[in-house]
């Protein structure tokens, strides 16, 4: 390149950011559909293991976040913080690395998921060698970025600004501290984390990547882009900085709310909950400061298809934290958790918040990138529809599942007995609506594919033309009135980013600390038992296929929870698991007292399928667990790791693991031999999951 | 030494020192960013995403 690419803001690296985002776009929302097929019509798992539900599920959150929402917050960065420092980013060949570091990141992603490689924990599946490369790729994003700051020319730093610097400092935070493993081989890991710690350190990390991947970054955008798009200043600017502390102050402390009515010492959920609804106020204060940016340009609301797809998504935003607060409240919370009101919360929220600020941004750019006008208002305004409907559909539909499930669920006759002992009667009754999701979610995805149509057209009538745009001359640095405080911070990147990070880490620390010293709340008196060694290959089993997606572990301290499931579950019961297996949704019955509820060969007709054992179930069949083999040999490295992570293991359990695994392999084959089954099941996978499935609840710990 | 240090975080009494330094700080910043004699300023800030297309002269 020239040397007088320093002149001109590098354009480029948005557009490759955008198109990125038309394109794991449609993968997300298209395995987000054929999810929503799966949950209603079970065939559409198709007896394959890579597109079973339990992995097709982590391939859907994982793309929805990390590559759509991801790519779009890039583009949004790039292109606002080269306008908004008067100068090109800092390195072209950082922004190149970024870029396809974290494109190939997705496609490790994308092969590693259905395969089954998974640390079975939600929003962090991938295994150790994904997450070493998202800390370096994000790190390389961190210093190109904040070295343009450094080197800006222009005195102020916009509040925009500020929202990507969180961004970034609290995302590195997170993904380092809950990736924390101890590796077993180059695809297997366990977290150091275990039980009620792993579940705390999940949801500080699980919460949070929802504050500050999925809301403060496109916070930072809403604040760029509304007032372009709409050509005035931010409503109040004052505001927009007290959004901006609070949302750092408040949003770190609330994780909790994700464990409530559980074994969660009761102090950490009641603060949780405390700061929970704390939220409300400056998510609100944000939402009512984004729509008055439009004060006196209403009527473009009715003509600009990029203002209608901002103001919606800004008007989802306020919907879901208003919603938040209000599904953290204990007595709300022990309703809808579980349920698929909370599939519909998230929803709202990334289809609505996330998905329409992406789209308002790319109708946006698009055009000026190119110096053209989009090809066709008619089909924007088209994909408008489309999508406000299919969101409508889709959130009206999970609301109606929850509410109905959760009300069943919690049911008592004049007895005090369960009015639907029978859980899979709770679920049938909600296969209707999940029709009606699929219908909201096709229409999401028809309405995006259309809006890829009128870009490529809008791209193709630029005719190629490479435009690149000039940078200002003039640096823009007013005389200041000197000592005012707040903007001398605003004006010192490296020092305002070292302040917010203390905020964030103080919070953490506050939220995190009481995990690691959890073992003052671990009663000694309670003997509990590790797994044995083919009960540990069976967990591995279900963390691979992902059956956490689908159940619980963890029975609440409610009538209606006891009554169905049993005694609630202790801290004890999980103190070894690593990595936790609490679960957050029930589309099936929890399953942390289901040993010995039923024989080995009840597991085994209902592994192979569900339906034969119990009719209308939505339950995938397992067909592959009856034709691999068990890797007994890995268990002796499993074992051994486990024990350095604290396991009470002995040296002889873990130096005879694969013999004894064997052993216990052939003793479950006996059994079902003897229960009638005719073929060879020597040393399948199908052995392991049953032992396991019968030791859950069998270990003491009560 | 890191049980020691671990030792300080159950004490629920700090974790409330801890929260009510927050508080101030917070209200702090409120009340800093609300005075009424820096509002010109700020609305000038805010121009900023704006200031750079004037600028363009195109
Ligand atoms: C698509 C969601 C889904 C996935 C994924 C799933 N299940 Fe289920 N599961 C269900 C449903 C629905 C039921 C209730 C109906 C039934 O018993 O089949 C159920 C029931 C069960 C039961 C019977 C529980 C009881 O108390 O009656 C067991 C055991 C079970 N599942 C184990 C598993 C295992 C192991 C996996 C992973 C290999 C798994 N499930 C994956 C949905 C799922």
């Amino acid at each position: 390149m020239s040397k007088d690419t320093k002149s001109t803001y590098d354009d480029n690296i948005v557009k490759m950011f955008v198109y990125a985002t038309m394109l794991w776009g449609t993968a997300a929302f298209l395995f987000g559909v054929i999810a929503a097929l799966q949950m209603a019509i079970w065939q559409f798992n198709f007896d394959l293991e890579w597109l079973t539900f339990g992995r097709l599920r982590p391939l859907h959150t994982n793309a929805a976040i990390f590559a759509f929402a991801g790519n779009t917050i890039f583009a949004g960065i790039y292109y606002s913080t080269q306008r908004l420092t008067r100068i090109r980013m800092w390195s072209d060949t950082l922004s190149k690395i970024h870029f396809w570091g974290w494109q190939l990141i997705i496609v490790a992603a994308a092969i590693t998921l259905p395969l089954g490689f998974s640390q079975g924990k939600e929003y962090a599946e991938l295994e150790w060698p994904i997450d070493i490369a998202i800390a370096v790729i994000w790190v390389v994003f961190g210093v190109n970025f904040l070295m343009t700051l450094v080197k800006r020319r222009e005195k102020h730093m916009y509040v925009a600004l500020w929202f990507y610097i969180a961004t970034f400092v609290t995302v590195a935070i997170l993904h380092i501290f809950n990736s924390i493993v101890l590796p077993v081989s180059f695809l297997k890991s366990y977290p150091v984390y275990a039980g009620i710690q792993d579940a705390l350190v999940q949801w500080w990390y699980g919460h949070n990547a929802v504050a500050f991947f999925l809301t403060t970054p496109f916070l930072g955008l809403m604040y760029y882009f509304i007032p372009k798009a709409v050509n005035r200043p931010v409503y109040s600017y004052r505001l927009s900085i007290i959004h901006f502390w609070a949302l750092i102050f408040i949003y770190i402390w609330a994780g909790p709310h994700h464990l409530l009515n559980t074994a969660l010492p009761d102090w950490l959920q009641t603060m949780g909950v405390v700061f929970s609804v704390m939220l409300w106020a400056p998510s609100w204060g944000g939402m009512i400061n984004g729509l008055l940016t439009l004060r006196g340009s209403w009527h473009l609301l009715r003509t600009d298809p990029i203002v209608k797809f901002f103001v919606t998504a800004v008007t989802f935003y306020g919907m879901s934290t208003f919603e938040g607060p209000l599904l953290s409240i204990k007595s709300i919370n022990s309703l809808a958790h579980y349920t698929d009101w909370i599939i519909g919360h998230v929803h709202a929220g990334a289809l609505g918040w996330n998905g329409f600020m992406a789209f308002g941004l790319i109708y946006y750019l698009i055009p000026k990138l190119f110096d053209t006008k989009l090809y066709s208002r008619t089909l924007a305004n088209a994909h408008f529809w489309l999508g406000t409907l299919g969101i409508i559909f889709y959130y009206s539909s999970m609301l109606a599942a929850g509410l109905t499930q959760g009300l069943m669920w919690r049911a008592l006759d004049s007895n005090g007995q369960l009015v639907y002992p029978d859980f899979v009667e709770t679920v049938t009754k909600i296969v209707p609506l999940y029709y009606i999701r699929i219908i909201g979610g096709t229409l999401y995805l028809v309405g995006f594919i259309i809006m890829i149509y009128n870009i490529i057209k809008t791209v193709k009538s630029s005719q190629g033309k490479v435009i690149s745009v000039a940078i200002p001359e003039k640096a823009y640095f007013p005389n200041e009135k000197e000592g005012d405080g707040h903007r001398k911070l605003e004006g010192m990147a490296m020092t305002f980013t070292i302040l917010a990070t203390i905020a964030v880490v103080i919070g953490s620390v506050i939220e995190l600390v009481p995990a690691m010293s959890m073992h003052k709340y671990v009663s000694m008196e309670k003997i509990v038992e590790p797994l044995t060694p083919l009960e540990l290959a069976g967990r591995d089993i279900y963390i691979r296929e992902g059956c956490y997606v689908c159940h619980s572990q963890m029975i609440r301290k409610m009538t209606s929870d006891v009554l169905r499931f049993g005694e609630p579950s202790t801290i004890e019961q999980s103190m070894y698991d690593h990595p936790f297996q609490w679960g957050s949704k029930r589309t099936g019955p929890d399953l942390a007292r289901v040993g010995k509820k039923y024989p080995n060969m009840w597991h085994y007709e209902h592994m192979k399928n569900p339906r034969q054992v119990v009719q209308n179930s939505l339950m995938p069949n397992y067909s592959w667990l009856y034709k691999k083999d068990l890797d007994y040999y890995s268990l002796r490295k499993k074992l051994s790791a486990l024990k350095r992570l604290g396991v009470p293991y002995t040296e002889q359990q873990v130096v005879n693991a694969d013999v004894y695994a064997q052993s216990e392999a052939d003793g479950v084959a006996e059994s079902l031999v003897e229960a009638g089954v005719k073929v060879d099941i020597a040393n399948k996978e199908i052995l392991a999951l049953i032992i396991y499935l019968q030791s859950l609840g069998q270990k003491g710990g009560d | 030494m890191k049980q020691e240090a671990l030792k300080y975080f159950t004490n629920i009494n700090l974790i409330a020192f801890a929260f009510f330094l927050f508080l101030i700080t917070f209200i702090g910043i409120v009340f800093w960013t609300l005075r009424r004699s820096a509002k010109s300023q700020y609305e000038e800030l805010g121009r900023a995403p704006l200031r750079e297309e004037a600028n363009r002269g195109k």
